[in-house]
């Protein structure tokens, strides 16, 4: 790419995804070239209906293999005010995904004047990820309270979504799932659909390894929503060396502490770029 | 025709073909309980609806099996050669069942590095002089002991009931409820597993292996029947 | 915008013609990781060693309690981490019946270094079909020094004064170099060549602490830790609590 068409690139501030180097990069990975991982929320999120609203849940744990990467990270995304969504999958993708949902139902609910629904953003989540063929990796649990009452969905990185009373995802779901399974009943108070949704993720916290940590809830109500940020916190750390590891000062010793500057200080020449003196 | 080349390697089956699922099973005060479903599976078809997938291997051992039927068959009759040469020694004693689960194990292990496994994850229990015995063992040799175990997907989905309810002290109607809970959340949320189970006991009067039993599931819940028509399910 | 799709759908295999990649081939590994980590540390007059408890393939956790260790004679223990706990297992058979055989043969127990000596022969005689197990053996030498051998998967031997193996090796192993070998502490004085010099209680701090890090961050290591201390009194068998997630 020349130098005049990046910054025409720049200048139209078109926005999306830049395939630029996916050709050259396709072939270095041919040629053996190991590829950055991204960090994978291996994840327990659940979300439940119950009579006056809904109920989202997920741990804290996100994971590169088998390191765990945070062990205190937000799962449950903020939408609008009456729409949360927690996110699985590609730490990135899920994310950028709510971000950009989230700006873009903001901007719908200006433009009309009325309170966002659910279907709009589920509508908006499913079209994106149809398009990118599930490479954006973001399995989503999308619930709230709007015109329509509680509502609930699950949505797939590859654009497929479903209407539920009750939802798992992530590497944990089906350890939530059995509590679930065993438990739900229809018309649950929030404080019976609070303590079994936090179940539910205590399952997946301490049966799945990609899992762990913290369970945050968030409650969405018709009056408004409650984020529970370490609702419960089950893990924290249960010993510590006697009086801790000390250095004493010298530890390192010091070879030498005079300060000489290696260059001299950069000069602008021009207006339009900088050099450097030798 | 299809006889093999001499220089053509041995082949062996490295991929099940006729398959059952998950195999869970749980000590009490007073026994050990074992159950399963009782279909057996080729690939997403239900070839055989009335299978057994506990059998007894001694008098007071039993085992479940997970995993490809022909092996598991291979493994009965593997055992059944060992119940017979110990019946034809005569000196009284028998096999524990800890003993039976090493040996089994050992079965597994040698096949595995043959690379020719016995394709089976194995439950195996036993109750004996007021003790009870529960252990696994796989396609890898692996073995260990624990107070509840799963195979298959029950792993995923029957261990975290059982680490929530599970107690030393628990009865045997107790454990049953408990395997039936279990069972069943199978049931609903694994594609090859089926509704009609089977339970098994062994306690200080020997081994009891139930007739199966149909479970019923729960399907009506609001949103289930209403679906996504009311709120929409979103458009493209 | 075309250049743009073609790109889509050559990174997501749609479209395009993909080579002729002939049958699939169905590939069955004997080797299945249960993962997990052993530490050993030895000072002037005992060893300790240490593993986990937790048992677990892929993202589930098959069992809570199925330990690491296991006393071959009153002074040397075997620490497996990192493993195939079917593979383990047979190690651990094969090396008891050996030493009964040994005991019958020659009237007496192994010292740790022949055990050592003997776990490297067993590992080595699987050169072409290694046991996957990271092992560790730990005990009193015939001076009642302790002591610590490492091997790697086809039976290498080292004695050594501090050793970790297994699935958080590269979380505690540094921390063990600087805190014991003092490896980085310049002015600091170095350990003795067979022992570290710490006490055991101090010892078995670091080695709780070691294992509360790692369980932090490595999603295979967790639920308890055997912590067996080795002296001239035999083996003292510990069990000490980490996280449940």
């Amino acid at each position: 790419m020349s130098t005049a068409s990046i910054a025409q690139a720049l200048n139209e501030q078109r926005g999306g995804f830049d395939f630029e180097l996916a050709k050259r990069n396709a072939a270095l990975e041919g040629a053996g070239m190991k590829v950055p991982r991204a960090t994978k929320t291996g994840t327990t999120i659940v979300g439940m209906v119950y009579k006056d609203g809904v109920v989202l849940g997920a741990d804290t744990r996100s994971t590169q293999g088998p390191t765990v990467a945070d062990k205190n990270c937000q799962k449950i995304h903020y939408i609008a005010d009456n729409i949360w969504c927690c996110g699985a999958g590609t730490a990135a993708d899920t994310e950028f995904t709510t971000a950009l949902i989230s700006s873009k139902v903001e901007l719908h609910r200006m433009a009309t004047g009325k309170q966002p629904r659910l279907v709009t953003a589920l509508t908006m989540l499913k079209r994106l990820l149809f398009r990118y063929q599930g490479h954006v990796g973001a399995a989503l649990i999308l619930g709230g309270v709007d015109c329509n009452g509680p509502a609930l969905y699950q949505v797939y990185p590859h654009g497929s979504t479903d209407y539920l009373p009750y939802v798992t995802m992530g590497s944990g779901s089906v350890n939530a799932m059995a509590i679930f399974e065993s438990e739900y009943k229809d018309g649950l108070t929030q404080e019976e659909a609070m303590k079994l949704v936090h179940k539910a993720v205590l399952s997946g916290i301490f049966n799945d390894l990609g899992s762990g940590s913290n369970v945050d809830l968030c409650v969405i109500t018709r009056e408004g929503h409650t984020l529970h940020r370490g609702y419960d916190q089950p893990n924290p750390r249960r010993f510590r060396y006697p009086g801790g590891f000390t250095y004493t000062n010298g530890t390192t010793p010091t070879l030498s502490s005079s300060f000489t500057p290696s260059r001299t200080p950069a000069a602008v020449v021009g207006g339009a770029g900088m050099e450097v003196d030798a | 025709m299809f006889a093999q080349p001499a220089d053509d390697p041995r082949k062996n089956t490295l991929r099940p073909m006729v398959t059952g699922t998950s195999a869970i099973g749980i000590k009490y005060k007073g026994g050990v309980m074992v159950a399963t479903d009782t279909i057996a599976c080729y690939g997403n078809w239900i070839r055989y609806k009335d299978v057994q997938r506990i059998h007894a291997v001694s008098k007071d051992t039993l085992i479940a099996m997970n995993g490809e039927m022909s092996d598991y068959q291979k493994v009965l009759q593997i055992l059944e050669q060992k119940r017979l040469a110990e019946y034809c020694v005569d000196d009284g004693s028998t096999q524990t069942s800890a003993e039976l689960h090493s040996y089994l194990t050992r079965v597994m292990y040698q096949k595995r590095c043959k690379f020719d496994p016995l394709w089976n994850m194995l439950l195996v229990g036993g109750f004996r002089n007021g003790e009870a015995y529960l252990g696994y063992t796989d396609l890898y040799g692996t073995h260990f002991e624990d107070n509840f175990l799963a195979t298959g997907l029950g792993m995923y989905m029957a261990l975290p009931l059982m680490r929530n309810q599970w107690t030393p002290e628990m009865s045997e109607a107790d454990a049953r409820a408990l395997l039936q809970m279990a069972l069943k959340i199978c049931y609903y949320r694994d594609t090859r597993a089926s509704n009609k189970v089977q339970i098994a006991r062994v306690d200080a009067s020997g081994v009891h292996i139930d007739e199966p039993i149909t479970l019923q599931g729960e399907w009506n819940h609001a949103r289930f029947v209403e679906g996504g028509a009311k709120s929409g399910d979103g458009g493209w | 915008m075309e250049t743009m799709s073609r790109d889509v759908a050559a990174m997501s295999g749609y479209g395009a013609s993909s080579a002729a990649a002939g049958p699939t081939m169905h590939q069955w590994s004997p080797y299945v990781m249960n993962s997990g980590t052993v530490m050993a540390i030895c000072g002037k007059d005992f060893a300790v060693i240490a593993g986990d408890t937790r048992m677990s393939v892929g993202y589930q956790i098959q069992s809570r309690n199925v330990g690491k260790l296991l006393k071959v004679t009153d002074k040397a223990v075997l620490g497996t981490g990192g493993h195939c706990q079917a593979d383990t297992l047979n190690l651990q058979k094969l090396l008891r019946a050996r030493m009964v055989q040994y005991e019958h043969q020659n009237g007496k127990t192994p010292k740790t270094s022949a055990v050592a000596q003997l776990v490297s022969q067993m590992l080595y005689g699987r050169r072409f079909f290694p046991l996957l197990t990271k092992n560790i053996v730990a005990g009193l030498d015939e001076d009642g020094v302790g002591c610590v051998y490492t091997f790697d998967v086809v039976g290498c031997l080292e004695r050594v004064r501090v050793a970790c193996d297994g699935s958080a090796e590269e979380l505690i192993q540094p921390v063990l170099d600087n805190l014991l070998e003092r490896q980085h502490q310049q002015d600091k004085p170095k350990p003795p060549p067979l022992h570290v010099d710490l006490s055991r209680e101090d010892v078995v701090n670091i080695v709780k602490d070691a294992f509360t890090s790692a369980g932090e961050r490595d999603i295979t290591t967790g639920d308890h830790v055997d912590i067996w201390v080795i002296d001239a009194s035999g083996v003292h068998q510990e069990k000490f609590d980490l996280k449940y997630d």
